[in-house]
């Protein structure tokens, strides 16, 4: 006869659900299913849906209930090293779960973009940012065999950079990619092909008149010159300048030309030219408040498997136990 | 000069390794000792010679022989062959050589066919970290190999009177757990390497996703032998199904999915 259903019930019912193999090793299978199907039919937003976290929470959950059920009869079947390496082990998996969703939960991520001697401001940050002075150095050609420099991060592409609080310079950086800065507990790391030149455009109309046009190559504007629309960038890889144009029509875009310093660009009875340019950088600014509990996992989980390394044969198993 | 003479090492190296499997299989066809402990002999020789290029190697390039596609191959082979005489040594046994010097075997054919151009080392790369996460994976891969070749044994030997196949599903076990752990290095070692390059530590790049499953497979397996008491005929098949899942982080995923990890070269 069914007994009366109490909150104890129900939870006893959850931790043994949980805590069976039976339950883990289908939640592994399923998780490591979802992850194939995620790599091969690629869905951006699938490693970050509530289903997938909540597999990976279930699992999470599911083996440390194991693993606390299991305590017991992992001593007597397999001794105190074994039980001390699964044990940390697990609870070092446990740990790097919980600091991914601390860090999902309390961290932030800006992506901005800094152009040299300009300042950066960029809401929520306690500084503000100036570029004072970005360093590249390119590959020579022929350096690769499959790419070309261009594509390849750049030899050398130092950020100098001052941060200013309340107006006044509070700290100078300098850092390059794979050698992110900390200012306080915010890192700030420049983006590894976001990089190249800001630039204007002086636009000379039929009669004599200038405008200037800054150009941001991350977000370019749409250029009015007479009829025309025009589209700008500017060409990687150079030491110098080089902007490409485009024409827009009928949402066809042609190329027009490239416009280099000191040459200009004639488009019907319009002139194009370039004018001031500047070095600029994309930055990643972003804390990381989760990485105490992720060393402390990494920390706990490595100890436990070379204590599993260096006990786990050494262990010596009863005859008629299991083996494996 | 030193161009060519790595070139000769290295189709050298190939061809004593082919000699080495080929002995191991006449070793295994005559049940002969005399023959194992002969290929054995040609397998450390060939293993000192492909040290040799490797060193020659990271003299002539000026960094650890792990950045080009070629070199990562090579060095690849070179670890599946190092486990392999250390389990070899403990274990003494000569069918494990022919299952598994086929999988270094084919790592040097499928190296010989990249191009040998060294290649200066990007800034990033030359971290000591993105060294350790290259080297503790391939490691981990070869430690796998291990646990294919055994596991393979383990099938073959099953049923035939006359042999004891506990030896191989052991064998099997303990090539696993040295891989999980050690690929469990690599992955960790390759996301703090990704925080200080990209500021992230994970992408979901086609790349280390399949890590991640081969993993989770690992984990599985391992798991399945701890508390669920798997052994002999479902190991050895969940270790043939981890070894896919090695060739296709390894092999497939370069070829098949579009991704941003990968080699310089």
């Amino acid at each position: 006869m069914a007994g009366k259903l109490t909150i104890k019930r129900m939870l006893g019912f959850c931790f043994h659900f949980l805590a069976s193999l039976k339950t883990a090793i289908p939640l592994l299978v399923l998780l490591t299913l979802a992850t194939v199907v995620g790599s091969l039919f690629p869905q951006p937003e699938l490693f970050k849906s509530w289903l997938y976290l909540g597999l990976l929470g279930a699992l999470g959950v599911s083996l440390l209930f194991v693993t606390i059920l299991h305590i017991p009869s992992l001593r007597q079947r397999r001794g105190r090293n074994a039980m001390i390496g699964v044990v940390a082990t697990h609870a070092g998996i446990l740990l790097l779960i919980a600091g991914a969703i601390y860090g999902g939960m309390h961290s932030f991520r800006y992506s901005v973009y800094a152009i040299e001697q300009e300042m950066t401001v960029v809401p929520g940050l306690p500084f503000v940012i100036r570029l004072d002075k970005l360093e590249v150095e390119e590959y020579p050609a022929n350096s690769f065999i499959y790419v070309t420099p261009k594509s390849v991060p750049k030899k050398k592409q130092q950020s100098h950079i001052t941060l200013f609080k309340d107006g006044e310079p509070w700290a100078s950086i300098v850092t390059s990619p794979g050698r992110p800065a900390k200012a306080g507990n915010i890192h700030i790391l420049p983006s590894l092909s976001e990089v190249g030149w800001y630039f204007e455009l002086i636009i000379t109309d039929p009669l004599g008149r200038e405008k200037t046009i800054p150009v941001k190559p991350w977000a370019p504007p749409v250029i009015k010159a007479g009829d025309q629309r025009l589209m700008a960038h500017n060409l990687l890889g150079e030491d110098h300048v080089s902007v490409k144009l485009f024409t827009i029509r009928d949402k066809q875009v042609k190329p027009l030309g490239i416009l280099h310093e000191g040459s200009p660009l004639k488009m019907g009875d319009y002139s194009i030219r370039l004018g001031a340019s500047k070095r600029y950088t994309g930055l990643m600014i972003y804390n990381r408040p989760q990485t105490p509990v992720l060393v402390a996992g990494c920390f706990l989980m490595l100890a436990g498997l070379i204590w599993h390394f260096y006990h786990r044969h050494k262990d010596k198993i009863k005859p008629g136990t299991r083996y494996g | 000069m030193a161009e060519q003479f790595e070139l000769v090492l290295f189709y050298s190296v190939l061809g004593i390794y082919l000699g080495a499997w080929l002995t191991h299989l006449q070793g295994w066809r005559r049940n002969s000792n005399t023959w194992t402990r002969a290929a054995n002999r040609v397998l450390w020789t060939g293993f000192l010679l492909h040290f040799l290029l490797l060193f020659l190697r990271t003299g002539r390039a000026g960094h650890v022989p792990l950045l080009t596609a070629f070199e990562f191959v090579n060095s690849f082979a070179f670890l599946v062959i190092l486990v392999f005489l250390l389990f070899a040594r403990r274990e003494h046994n000569r069918m494990l050589g022919v299952f598994l010097l086929p999988v270094g075997l084919g790592l040097m054919l499928y190296a010989a066919f990249m191009s040998k151009r060294i290649e200066p080392e990007i800034p990033i790369f030359s971290s000591l970290l993105l060294k350790f996460h290259v080297l503790t994976t391939l490691i981990g891969y070869a430690a796998w190999a291990i646990t294919f070749a055994a596991s393979v044994s383990y099938l073959y030997l099953e049923g035939k009177q006359k042999t004891n196949p506990r030896m191989f599903d052991l064998m099997a076990y303990r090539g696993a757990f040295y891989a999980f752990c050690f690929l469990t290095l690599g992955i960790i070692s390759g996301a703090l390497w990704a925080d200080r390059v990209f500021g992230q530590l994970w992408f979901w790049d086609p790349k280390e996703t399949w890590s991640f499953i081969t993993w989770l497979i690992f984990l599985a397996y391992l798991h399945a032998r701890y508390t669920l008491d798997w052994r002999g005929r479902r190991a050895a098949v969940l270790a043939i199904i981890g070894f896919a899942a090695v060739l296709f982080t390894y092999v497939g995923v370069d070829f098949l999915l579009p991704q941003i990890h990968g080699m310089q070269g």
